[in-house]
């Protein structure tokens, strides 16, 4: 060998290799040159990941004091102390655990990484966990409480104190609340909490409580609670073997990181992915199955496939039998309730006694005309995907993990079927709260009992739930405006927190008209961490923590599991840990950037602060006798009374609960929590009635299954309603409505005339950094995504004579906006889309978004209900104590979109069916520009009352004098008592006209 | 801090033939080279400048199959970091590559790439072969003693294992890096290497699972012998066994699952136990001095075998910790 390699040697000789230049040491050092300080040698935590990465982190043992090198310093090494406190992200529902870095010297937050002992995240967040970091040291942010100087929208503010703050607020509450229940309005957008804010409120004894749940997931949850009286699907991702998704979720919606990462997990082990989406998303992208489905074609898609599982007897026997509701549906078609266009099998329903292979025929009945030819032909999806769709989910064994959140059951008029078809798959196939299948939202989110719980509040606020629709998950926030425009009512104290409502919801320009209207909007209180659209037009703005500057408890259906975490103020905690005191938090916040538990303990306070008007009684410490309840007894007695097996892992670490929990930022209640309906009832002191359910004290608490008590469902009938009585008995006797089946949607292929140029508007979708209005405040994730160009099929686009960077008119059913455009594949010809979380923008010289990330408007009443937008300057440098702002690259900061949308109430759900017909689309001419937006709100009020003729009002329909079925689930359910229709006086008695 | 190299003191026997170290430079430096970009339009000439390797070069050449070739073989088949084959964690990084760190801080070599590839390695091997070439003595000598020595305890499986993934190119580059380190001037004065570190009882421990099997197989600290991924493919193909997608190690965790669902796990158990027997084979034709140890520990995985083989029967259903 030696012979060989000497052969080389002359070669190798005559090779000009690259020489590293300088030479070997002659004695002992370090490379830095320095005497590198010694600390003791720590092993890391590992914590196993499926993907391997990611798998080590400081143990919890060195957290009060961890040590790392200043990557600031390098290359010189200098090391840092830090105390390491958990704590919990806000940038979207998921509630992943953060670890943040606090500089046991400045007390600065050096960075915020993920919290391994977090059950949920596992150590992993998405990029906008880390963001956090940003948006704590925003230059724009807001500091200090303001108040409004002159005009509301003038754009003049001054610093005032907290007191005063507390004081002017709660004083114009104690006004409206001497006048009425209805009157103060807590407007929440990112909710990031678990019930303290609604205990507050409730303790009011006002209906104060409004949502955005109608323009975020109202529809998906209407569908689902029709089926078991949970409004969110928990799908086991990581054990699954074929997992349908109805949306983007996986790389960008809801439950984002820790669904990713558990959908990964299980297509790691072979599962299938299988995603609805008419735009190739990054999920798309990543399925083995992409279905680009027409908008309000999924209903049908899934319906087909029901139809292929039912023909094929590739149905869970077992399941439906005991579980479905199937002797009720029966029962239903006997009595003419659900009618069958199937004569024979009308007449033997009719004839037979009820049987489980009765129930089976009639299936196969109903659902055979769902055939795959008719859903390629709605869905434009080619056949064979539709067989291979139906193969996978026919052969999953049961372990099938389906998803609709946003996406079209949102953007669809009858979306809401869109989840009741979806899950019907999974009732099909026995894959419910089973391993690998789907579970009900509560059965995977933990939320424990609250101290002191206030009772019921007797109450009904009509702007919140109007009597159109008794349905509605939940209020019809987004109708605000136009309520207000048709004389329903007024607001005194309108509490818009962490929200938007100009900026996101449709029809802006009635936000505006309503946020200027001093008369109707008495007072609005904008309690936001960051300046946004509508808090220009408020009358006080209170700064309100992010992720690391806030108390709140937490837990998300994240998976088969169940879990808490703590958010925490992270500069509190530290600073504590070292000894100082601090009294309220916003002493350790920057500024005087407050949390939301503080403030509204002490407003409660405030409304009452002699305790007559019963308020203060719910506000009394459990622990120390006439005192106020502080934010850590509020959780200390929680942690001690009402989570499971938390004081016991504590104490056997030497720790109270609490001391626990500030410690790990979370804890897992249980690692699995799979059919909790099968769990069997205790029968002392229950009867059975005649539809089999276990009754005590005259209310349902189960159900019999094969002769034993079990807990069954939350439904009347406490199994899984296929037919649902409650739609049938509120006026939706249709089996279009009864039943899963389809329902048109508005911009359905025949709804939109695409020779006549019209097309359709996909808003439904978001880029992966944006966190709705608040990424303006996080730098770094706006440089990655800033502008929101029309998505556009290259055969749209040829036609339209646009190529990518264009600008596009598109003109909506109320007014127009001015985009550039995309020409991509990755979307269908006929649609164009546009994600929703872009087109920021402020007024010339008000405070507010950055410049770089948001466009300085001119916004102009043209007079005649008429609006414009435009665009004076797009995103621009500016100069701040942060380097990075003078370095902003982009101008387009895209276009608001949102202004020109028309409302569309769902007549069951209550959702705004997010689709807009595009009613023409064409290249722009000149003088019009990037950015141009135009409104007729005259035209949004037409379109509005149209959508209200199709609701079916409880006035007219309600078969037991309420508002609103009982078993549905609101946020903050009044008294039965407040449920009931008010009674309408008798009309006068008209004299007949004489005859002529 | 004292120096790594102030513990190690190696009996320097005098050298029969006077070594070119300006050759050895330029042929450690080329295998870094080629190792770390593989074949490019500016790495070509080194190639063809040495008749072995010039001899299997592509033809015609094609820079973006050549750049395909190495991703393939670095970054999916074999990870080419001393921390891979000797840490016991399987992972890159962890005490080897800190060990590394020290050497070269103590050698005065700068790098800011990762200390333990063997690119890495080889580079600063060049780096003091071209000292070598202008200063003699001790120092120097020992200098290059410790970082051979190093180089010395992985070398061996990395280039078996380079052999058995890589194109024809990359399996003459593999014999080529060997040759080239058995014939340093000082390979004769390393020690015998010392025996690798005993491999933890698994199954003494009852929470391990199928995943801890599969760490274990894959660590080749422990089993002897590295399984990239194309292997474990083979054997889920061999078999029909539905394994996925991702890590090694959920592969081949799927390939036992799956074998088990199969009912062929004794047969999958059988054909890594031929794998194994062929890596024996292999080890026996290499430098006996460097490959004892790696055969060493290959022939204690094959009587291990069997009792892995037992244990995981009879886990199939235990779910995963
Ligand atoms: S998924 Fe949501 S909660 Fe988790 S890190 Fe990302 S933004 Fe934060």
């Amino acid at each position: 060998m030696k012979n060989t390699f000497g052969k080389l040697i002359n070669s190798l000789l005559k090779v000009d290799v690259p020489r590293k230049p300088g030479a070997p040491l002659t004695g002992p050092t370090n490379a830095a040159g320095q005497a590198m300080p010694q600390f003791a040698e720590v092993d890391m935590l590992p914590v196993q990941q499926p993907d391997g990465r990611l798998t080590k982190y400081p143990p919890p043992s060195h957290w009060d004091d961890w040590v790392e090198w200043d990557s600031k310093a390098w290359p010189r090494k200098v090391a840092r102390r830090y105390s390491l406190v958990p704590t919990v992200c806000f940038n979207c529902e998921s509630a992943c655990g953060l670890l943040a870095y606090v500089d046991k010297t400045t007390f600065e937050i050096k960075k915020f990484e993920g919290n391994p002992a977090h059950p949920g995240s596992r150590g992993r967040n998405c990029a906008k966990g880390p963001a956090t970091h940003n948006q704590i040291y925003d230059p724009e942010r807001i500091l200090y409480p303001l108040k409004r100087v002159g005009k509301r929208g003038e754009g003049k503010w001054k610093r005032i104190s907290w007191d005063q703050a507390l004081e002017e607020i709660s004083e114009k509450m104690r006004e409206s609340m001497d006048r009425r229940k209805d009157g103060i309005m807590y407007h929440v957008g990112r909710p990031g909490e678990d019930g303290y804010t609604n205990r507050c409120i409730t303790a009011w004894g006002v209906d104060a409580h409004n949502s955005h749940t109608n323009i975020c997931s109202a529809a998906a949850r209407a569908g689902y609670y029709m089926w078991g009286a949970f409004d969110r699907p928990s799908p086991d991702h990581a054990n699954a073997r074929v997992i349908l998704l109805i949306s983007s979720h996986l790389e960008t919606g809801h439950y984002f990181n820790p669904h990713a990462q558990r959908i990964i997990e299980g297509k790691m082990k072979g599962a299938k992915v299988i995603t609805l989406d008419p735009r190739l998303s990054n999920t798309a992208a990543k399925s083995d199955v992409w279905l680009p489905t027409w908008p309000g074609s999924e209903q049908t898609l899934l319906l087909s496939v029901a139809n292929y599982i039912l023909q094929n007897n590739k149905y869970n026997r077992d399941f439906l039998y005991n579980w479905v509701n199937w002797e009720e549906t029966l029962l239903a078609i006997a009595n003419d309730k659900l009618p069958l266009d199937d004569a024979d099998m009308l007449d033997r329903v009719k004839s037979n006694t009820p049987s489980f292979e009765l129930f089976e025929d009639v299936l196969k009945s109903l659902y055979a005309e769902f055939t795959f030819e008719r859903a390629a032909e709605e869905s434009q999806v080619p056949i064979e995907r539709l067989v291979e769709t139906a193969e996978y989910i026919a052969n999953c064994d049961g372990k099938l993990a389906s998803h609709v959140w946003r996406s079209a059951s949102m953007g669809n008029k009858g979306g809401w079927q869109v989840s009741r078809c979806l899950f019907f798959l999974n009732v099909l196939m026995g894959a419910v709260g089973n391993e690998g299948g789907t579970s009900g939202n509560s059965w995977n989110k933990f939320v424990p009992a609250v101290p002191n719980k206030p009772p019921a509040f007797n109450a009904w606020n009509d702007l919140h739930l109007p009597n159109e629709w008794p349905f509605a998950f939940y209020e019809m926030s987004f109708l605000l405006p136009h309520f207000v425009e048709e004389g329903r009512g007024d607001i005194d104290v309108y509490f818009s927190r962490v929200y938007n409502p100009m900026w996101i919801n449709p029809d802006g320009f009635m936000w505006l008209k309503l946020l200027q209207n001093e008369e109707k909007m008495k007072c609005h209180v904008a309690m936001t961490p960051t300046w946004n659209e509508s808090a220009y037009f408020a009358d006080y703005v209170l700064p309100m923590g992010h992720a690391g500057e806030r108390h709140d408890l937490m837990s998300q259906e994240t998976h088969s599991g169940q879990w808490i975490a703590f958010r925490q103020p992270v500069r509190r905690v530290a600073l504590e840990k070292a000894g100082h005191t601090i009294n309220k938090t916003y002493e350790a916040n920057p500024g005087e950037v407050w949390e939301e538990n503080e403030f509204w303990l002490d407003l409660s306070v405030h409304l009452d602060p002699d305790g007559s008007r019963g308020i203060k009684q719910y506000f009394d410490s459990p622990y120390r006798d006439g005192e106020v309840i502080t934010v850590d007894e509020y959780y200390r007695w929680i942690f001690e009374n009402s989570v499971p097996g938390l004081p016991e892992k504590a104490a056997a670490e030497d720790l109270t609960p609490l001391e626990y929990m500030r410690k790990y930022g979370a804890f897992e209640v249980t690692a699995t929590n799979y059919t909790p309906f099968e769990k069997a009832v205790d029968p002392a002191g229950t009867d059975i009635d005649p539809l089999g359910r276990v009754m005590k004290d005259g209310k349902a608490i189960g159900v019999q299954v094969e002769g034993v008590s079990k807990a069954g469902f939350g439904t009347p009938s406490r199994k899984l309603e296929f037919f649902s009585p409650t739609l049938h008995e509120w006026g939706w006797k249709e089996r279009d409505y009864s039943i899963p089946w389809t329902l048109e949607s508005h911009v359905s292929q025949n709804n939109i005339n695409l020779e006549e140029g019209e097309m359709l508007l996909l808003p439904t979708f978001r880029l992966p950094t944006l966190i709705h209005t608040r990424s303006a405040n996080a730098k770094w994730l706006y440089e990655i995504s800033h502008k929101n160009p029309v998505w556009i099929h290259p055969s749209d686009a040829q036609r339209l004579g646009v190529s990518t960077g264009d600008l596009l008119r598109v003109e909506t059913e109320i007014g127009f906006f001015i985009d550039t455009c995309w020409v991509t594949e990755g979307i269908k010809p006929g649609i164009i889309a546009m994600s929703h979380h872009l087109g920021r923008w402020r007024l010339p010289d008000a405070p507010g978004i950055g410049p770089g990330m948001a466009s300085v408007v001119d916004v102009t009443d043209l007079g005649g209900g008429t609006h414009s937008l435009n665009i004076l300057e797009g995103g621009q440098p500016w100069e701040t104590f942060d380097p990075d702002t003078s370095r902003i690259w982009w101008k387009d900061v895209g276009v608001h979109q949102n202004l020109t949308h028309a409302v569309h109430p769902d007549p069951v759900s209550g959702a705004h069916c997010w689709h807009q017909k595009a009613k023409s689309v064409r290249k722009a001419r000149p003088g019009e520009k990037h950015g141009d937006v135009w409104v007729d709100t005259n035209k949004s009020m037409e379109i509005y009352r149209e959508w209200v003729t199709y609701a079916r009002s409880a006035e007219t329909h309600s078969p037991d004098g309420n508002r609103r079925p009982m078993w549905l689930k609101r946020p903050l359910k009044p008294t039965a008592e407040a449920y009931k229709l008010p009674v309408k006086p008798a009309a006068p008695e008209v004299e007949p006209e004489p005859e002529a | 801090m004292s120096s790594p190299l102030s513990s190690i003191s190696f009996p320097l026997s005098p050298m029969s033939e006077s070594p070119n170290y300006l050759a050895l430079h330029n042929a450690y430096q080329l295998c870094a080279i080629l190792l770390r970009d593989g074949l490019t339009p500016d790495t070509l000439p080194y190639a063809q400048s040495i008749e072995p390797l010039a001899a299997v070069l592509p033809s015609p050449f094609d820079a973006d199959i050549a750049a395909s070739q190495h991703y393939a073989l670095f970054e999916e088949a074999v990870y080419p970091f001393q921390s891979i084959f000797l840490d016991k964690s399987n992972l890159i990084g962890g005490d080897v590559a800190e060990t590394l760190y020290e050497l070269y801080a103590a050698l005065g070599f700068e790098t800011t790439a990762l200390p333990d590839h063997i690119a890495t390695e080889l580079e600063c091997l060049a780096w003091l072969c071209a000292a070598a070439a202008e200063t003699e003595g001790p120092a120097i000598e020992n200098m290059q003693l410790a970082l051979l020595t190093e180089i010395g305890r992985w070398i061996v499986p990395f280039s078996m294992a380079m052999k058995r993934n890589g194109t024809a190119f990359y399996q003459a580059l593999a014999d080529f890096v060997l040759l080239a380190v058995e014939n340093h001037p000082l390979f004769a004065a390393l020690p015998d290497p010392a025996p690798l570190a005993a491999v933890p009882d698994i199954l003494a421990d009852d929470k391990t699972r199928l995943g801890d099997i599969s760490t274990f197989l894959l660590t080749p600290l422990h089993s002897g012998v590295y399984l990239a991924p194309a292997t474990i493919q083979g054997i889920g193909r061999k078999f029909n066994l539905p394994i996925g997608f991702g890590t090694r190690n959920l592969m081949l965790t799927n390939v036992f699952r799956q074998g088990a669902h199969y009912n062929c796990v004794d047969e999958v158990w059988q054909t890594l136990a031929d794998y194994v027997a062929q890596w024996i084979g292999d080890y026996e034709t290499q430098n006996a001095k460097l490959a004892a140890p790696w055969l060493a520990r290959a022939i204690e995985m094959q009587a291990l075998i069997t009792k892995l083989r037992a244990a995981t029967l009879a886990m199939e259903d235990t779910p995963e910790a």
